[in-house]
């Protein structure tokens, strides 16, 4: 197994970056985010009480940081998808395992935990159901309480930093009366257009439902109230504005983007239609999921 | 000169001056070693050499400077638009040596602004083992 090779190769002279050469341009921090092998695990009793000086449990030295965390968590989101029903490869190599309370005390012992400004025992992955380039779980049977379950278990049981997209955020907190978790929540409360009714029909005039929405004041963010009608095998659906508000169409889209792109169990947004007059926009389904 | 370079174990590449001919040095800024398919089947410290399913050119981030104007367009982009963390997309895509000496400079640059909490995660699509070394 080769890479194909240039065969118009420039020679210069040789530079290296040898890890020597940044130690003297970064200014020290602490002593953190430097990395681990395997030979360089300490044991769980060592990692309970492990320090920035404890330099043989460090790939780098100081101050050579990297990451201080792994943005949505793909190790953990494989044991959510096992966990919750899906079926086919969903292991890789040299991972933690499967089952949550092993995975953290792997993940305890494997990562460097220590916060690169602080020294102090920090953990920061991001746990998360829902990321913009993953299924949406909203659109399985029993789908949002999958969804809540794995939030449930990312939020509450491992230690880290939850990552909840809007809908699963809200779902989770009507399930589990844990107003507050969601940001989405301080933005409610500042909405100054609330009670938006939207009505939902295909281009054959069949209502599929109301929903009702809040948006914040600056456009941030966008509340749903309540759980909406499902679109079943609907191939196009209308969002209309019932009460008409100024809205631009960029602001119109995040709201119809959110309120009907989440409910299909497609990964990227429904294709939209319409323009910045109109009360209403039209989105297709996309065929190719 | 290659980077040191990992294998998904943890363990130092020994062989990847016979995997990829070097063919000598190279001028350029961007990595010249051609073309892999993207998804779980090269190995990941091979793909931190080629494209990413043939479009995103990698760059030599392991020569001074390529990875000096790497920091220098961070920290700028932090003191124009003030953000306070920064997610790399692909993370292992970087070589681990790299990742370390440019989050150490932002994290300079952040401190220098006043940021003392600056956060910066990545996007870790293999096992912990290969993720842990860039943690």
């Amino acid at each position: 197994m080769k890479l194909l090779v240039e065969t118009r190769s420039v020679h210069s002279t040789c530079e290296s970056a040898k890890v020597k050469f940044w130690e003297s341009r970064i200014s020290p921090t602490f002593f953190s985010g430097r990395g681990r092998t395997p030979d360089q695990r300490p044991d769980f009793t060592t990692a309970v009480n492990l320090t920035a000086n404890d330099d043989k449990y460090f790939l780098r030295k100081a101050p050579l940081n990297g990451l201080d965390s792994v943005a949505f968590h793909y190790s953990v989101y494989r044991s959510f998808q096992r966990f919750l029903g899906l079926d086919g490869n969903l292991q890789v190599g040299y991972d933690i395992p499967v089952n949550f309370v092993d995975a953290w005390n792997t993940l305890f012992v494997q990562n460097d935990f220590i916060n690169a400004f602080t020294g102090e025992f920090d953990p920061r992955h991001l746990y998360g159901m829902s990321n913009f380039d993953i299924l949406r779980w909203d659109g399985l049977v029993n789908g949002t309480q999958r969804s809540t379950l794995g939030t449930f278990i990312g939020s509450l049981l491992l230690p880290g930093a939850p990552l909840v997209s809007f809908p699963p955020c809200l779902a989770f907190e009507l399930r589990t009366d844990m107003m507050g978790l969601c940001s989405f929540t301080t933005a409610k409360s500042k909405a100054s257009i609330c009670s938006i009714t939207l009505l939902l029909t295909t281009s054959s005039g069949m209502s599929l439902g109301t929903d009702r929405t809040c948006i914040n004041a600056d456009f941030s963010t966008v509340v749903r109230l309540w759980l909406p009608p499902k679109l079943g095998s609907a191939t196009d659906v209308t969002t209309s504005v019932q009460k008409p508000f100024s809205l631009s169409l960029s602001q119109k889209s995040l709201l119809d983007v959110t309120m009907t792109g989440t409910r299909w169990t497609t990964s990227t947004p429904p294709l939209i239609f319409g323009d910045s007059s109109s009360t209403s926009l039209t989105y297709a389904r996309n065929t190719e999921l | 000169m290659f980077p040191t370079f990992y294998a998904e174990d943890g363990s130092v590449v020994t062989d990847s001056a016979a995997a990829v001919p070097a063919d000598g040095c190279k001028a350029s800024d961007f990595d010249q070693y051609g073309d892999l398919e993207a998804f779980g089947v090269h190995p990941d410290w091979m793909r931190q050499l080629s494209k990413f399913a043939s479009v995103q050119d990698r760059l030599r981030e392991w020569q001074p400077r390529v990875m000096e104007r790497l920091i220098k367009f961070s920290c700028i982009a932090i003191k124009a638009l003030d953000f306070d963390a920064i997610r790399i997309d692909k993370a292992t895509q970087v070589t681990v040596d790299g990742m370390a000496v440019w989050a150490s400079g932002v994290r300079k640059c952040a401190r220098e602004l006043g940021k003392n909490n600056f956060f910066i995660n990545g996007e870790v699509t293999g096992g912990n083992t290969l993720g842990a070394l860039y943690l």
